[in-house]
């Protein structure tokens, strides 16, 4: 297969095939959480595929640069990793507030937020450990295979985030009956999603 | 037991919590920010709820905007007078707070006509979209209560009749209110001076047969309350009543007057006028005293302006 | 003892994590699709719930302040590799169910919650009640969530390969249970029955 069209297969199969968040139902409760609100949907949204990619290029650096090579990569993974992304975003947080300012207000506050977001810890993982990967390409990704992989997944999460939210707005301003207002409504809204993304399940074949 | 892993293990998450302190550690310094000190002092002096009522999305963004200048001190309209001169003091400089508040210019309620029957989303800017709205009247208010929502003191409420209340003693006179109404430009809701003691309750601009076969709560530019105004505070203006409150005196002579009860007690109410209340309450079987916090209102702000009960029945 | 015991139903019916604070929803509707990973999800969490209470309530008095998140995520982590190879050691097919699933353990807002909310501020005998009610709470929902879907959406119960109740071959389901949104549906509605449920007795206490 042509290389370019491997990568633009991965690159939809991350976001749409095995969207992180309507198919797989990672990073839930980031998802409930934070979209009664366009605003910070976007803002989230902005965050989570900056630092998605850069946690995964920096775990991939430190998995195949340390801890293969010490033989540790089986059972250290888990700690190093979430090290590294620890580390990472605080970094990215100092530096954002000081050279970017404008960048820092649109999504400065959720970057704490993302160091213990499933979804960015759940890419950097399956990147080294394709195993758990429910997709037919079942290797070692290389690191811009691993580049792509990640921008796939970040721009999935977005997509679904804003579509949910964008429901969940209306839904506020429905007559639901009291019971089911609120959390129980956006559950059911969030099954039909997912219903409508299994219609993308077998896209190119995927 | 393979001691040799265990230290490799040992070594390799050593090595990585080592880079990590390191890069963490020149980063605190390297990216270090100057901070003004005043924005230190500003940030405490703030309530720290982080409402936006002001305009700005945080309160260390408010703090950061009052000692850059970019804002004046009485920025804060969450944290009222106290606010404002806990910050003036830390600039050195003196300001001036005019409290504010919020008022609804309409009396209608779920007693206007409707246009149409509508069961959309329930939002006054959805149905303000379809047609004009429902309500026969241009200025009248919907009732849906997306001020209600959107009020970030938790100051309003809708009443029986579909209509926003508004508490006077958490109102702030920040105006996401009217930014919020659909109408708010056209006069539905009013930031005034905190010294308003009446409230027309009709802000229509028609011609008053038009008023009138859509609503029975109109104005109907009858000038009776134009008449009875000791102080010419009320007046007629494009057909229209409109109270001036810096000639008021909160006689209620207007209150009164009204044939059509569109003119409501509002806000300032001193004690000296709390007995006038209630002869107005005993006189006029139909006479409402709005919101419900003027009682709680008064206690706080007694005015000095003596009333007099002989004109009011006069 | 009453206090331990007291905090201990906490966990599973005034406070449980799912219904009523709503963390650590996302491997809940993820691996209830089937009852034995459902189940061994449940006991994976109690495990580290626990664990990780017991040992940083132990050490609550000489960790920083600043640093705590990490020092929690650390102690967490080490207990969630301990179960990741002991699953793929003992379990082979729940691990390759359960798949990342298992490493996400360590972010589940459950743990972390817990760790920051009330083991961080309590002795380790009350922190023990607390991971095993908590625990506990969690695992009765996910396994009955997954028993529900995995034996109304395939027709039978499977444990480890054996084969628990079966409703026949000719049984044809709703479909809808196995995957996703069907999770969903069933989580969304659980929470507005225990919603009205919850009304219904605060009404009756009110009454009294």
């Amino acid at each position: 297969m042509h290389a370019v069209t491997q990568l633009m297969l991965l690159l939809v199969g991350a976001a749409l095939v095995n969207n992180i968040l309507l198919t797989r139902f990672i990073a839930l409760c980031s998802f409930f959480g934070i979209s009664d609100n366009m605003h910070t949907a976007i803002g989230m949204s902005l965050a989570v595929i900056f630092v998605m990619m850069l946690a995964s290029t920096a775990t991939w650096i430190a998995y195949y640069g340390m801890l293969v090579p010490l033989g540790v990569g089986e059972f250290l993974y888990i700690p190093a990793f979430i090290l590294v992304i620890a580390a990472l975003v605080q970094f990215v947080e100092m530096y954002l507030r000081k050279y970017s300012p404008a960048l820092y207000r649109a999504m400065g506050i959720y970057l704490p937020l993302i160091t213990t977001n499933c979804a960015v810890l759940a890419a950097a993982t399956e990147a080294v450990k394709p195993g758990f990967f429910k997709m037919n390409m079942a290797y070692n990704f290389t690191l811009g295979e691993n580049l792509i992989y990640t921008l796939g997944v970040a721009l999935g999460y977005g997509f679904a985030l804003l579509c949910f939210t964008a429901l969940r707005e209306r839904l506020d301003l429905a007559p639901v009956p009291e019971v089911l207002k609120g959390t129980p409504m956006a559950f059911i809204a969030a099954a039909l999603l997912s219903i409508g993304y299994i219609g993308l399940g077998s896209l190119f074949g995927l | 037991m393979d001691i040799a892993l265990v230290l490799k293990a040992v070594l390799a998450l050593s090595v990585l919590g080592v880079i990590s302190v390191a890069l963490l550690a020149t980063a605190a310094q390297k990216f270090a920010i100057e901070v003004d000190p005043n924005v230190e002092a500003i940030l405490g002096a703030l309530p720290g709820a982080n409402c936006g009522a002001c305009g700005n999305p945080s309160c260390f963004a408010a703090a950061e905007a009052i000692a850059a200048g970019r804002a004046p001190a009485t920025t804060c309209v969450a944290g009222g007078k106290s606010t404002a001169e806990a910050i003036a003091e830390i600039l050195g400089e003196s300001c001036e707070f005019i409290p504010l508040v919020s008022v609804r210019h309409c009396g209608g309620g779920t007693n206007t006509r409707r246009e149409y029957e509508y069961s959309g989303l329930r939002s006054c800017a959805s149905v303000a979209k379809l047609a004009g709205g429902s309500i026969a009247c241009p200025s009248g208010c919907f009732g849906f209560g997306d001020c209600v929502a959107a009020c970030p003191f938790d100051a309003m409420s809708l009443d029986e009749r579909d209509l926003p209340v508004i508490d006077l003693t958490k109102c702030t006179g920040c105006a996401i209110c009217v930014k919020e109404c659909p109408r708010g430009g056209a006069g539905l809701l009013q930031v005034v001076d905190d010294q308003s003691a009446v409230a027309v309750r009709c802000s229509s601009r028609e011609a008053v047969r038009d008023r009138r076969a859509v609503c029975s709560m109109c104005c109907i530019a009858c000038r009776k309350c134009e008449k009875a105004c000791p102080t010419g505070a009320m007046r007629l203006v494009d057909g229209l009543a409109v109270l001036d409150p810096s000639l008021c005196i909160s006689c209620y002579a207007c209150v009164e007057a009204c044939p059509q009860d569109c003119i409501d007690v509002y806000g300032r109410a001193s004690s000296q006028s709390a007995s006038t209340l209630d002869g107005l309450a005993k006189s006029y079987p139909g006479f409402r005293v709005d919101d419900a916090a003027v009682a709680a209102a008064s206690a706080q702000r007694a005015t000095d302006v003596p009333v007099a009960p002989a004109e009011a029945g006069a | 003892m009453k206090e331990f015991l007291a905090v201990l139903r906490n966990g599973l019916s005034l406070e449980n994590p799912l219904t009523v604070l709503m963390i650590g929803l996302c491997s809940t509707l993820a691996v209830s699709a089937k009852f034995e990973g459902s189940l061994f999800m449940g006991i994976a969490v109690i495990f580290v719930l626990v664990m990780s209470n017991v040992l940083i309530s132990a050490v609550r008095r000489f960790t920083p302040d600043e640093v705590r998140i990490p020092i929690f995520i650390v102690i967490i982590a080490a207990f969630v590799t301990i179960v990741d190879l002991v699953l793929k050691g003992y379990f082979p097919s729940v691990y390759s169910f359960l798949g990342v699933w298992i490493p996400l353990i360590v972010v589940n807002c459950i743990v972390l919650g817990r760790a920051e909310a009330f083991a961080y501020h309590n002795g380790v005998v009350l922190s023990i009640a607390d991971g095993i009610g908590m625990g506990v709470g969690y695992t009765i929902i996910i396994s009955g969530l997954g028993a529900f879907r995995e034996l109304f959406g395939s027709g039978k119960l499977v444990f480890l390969q054996h084969t628990l109740v079966s409703f026949g071959s000719a049984y044809r389901g709703p479909n809808i249970l196995l995957l996703f949104p069907g999770a969903f549906l069933l989580f969304g509605l659980i929470v507005a029955g225990s919603r009205a449920l919850n009304r219904r007795l605060m009404a009756r206490k009110e009454a009294a």
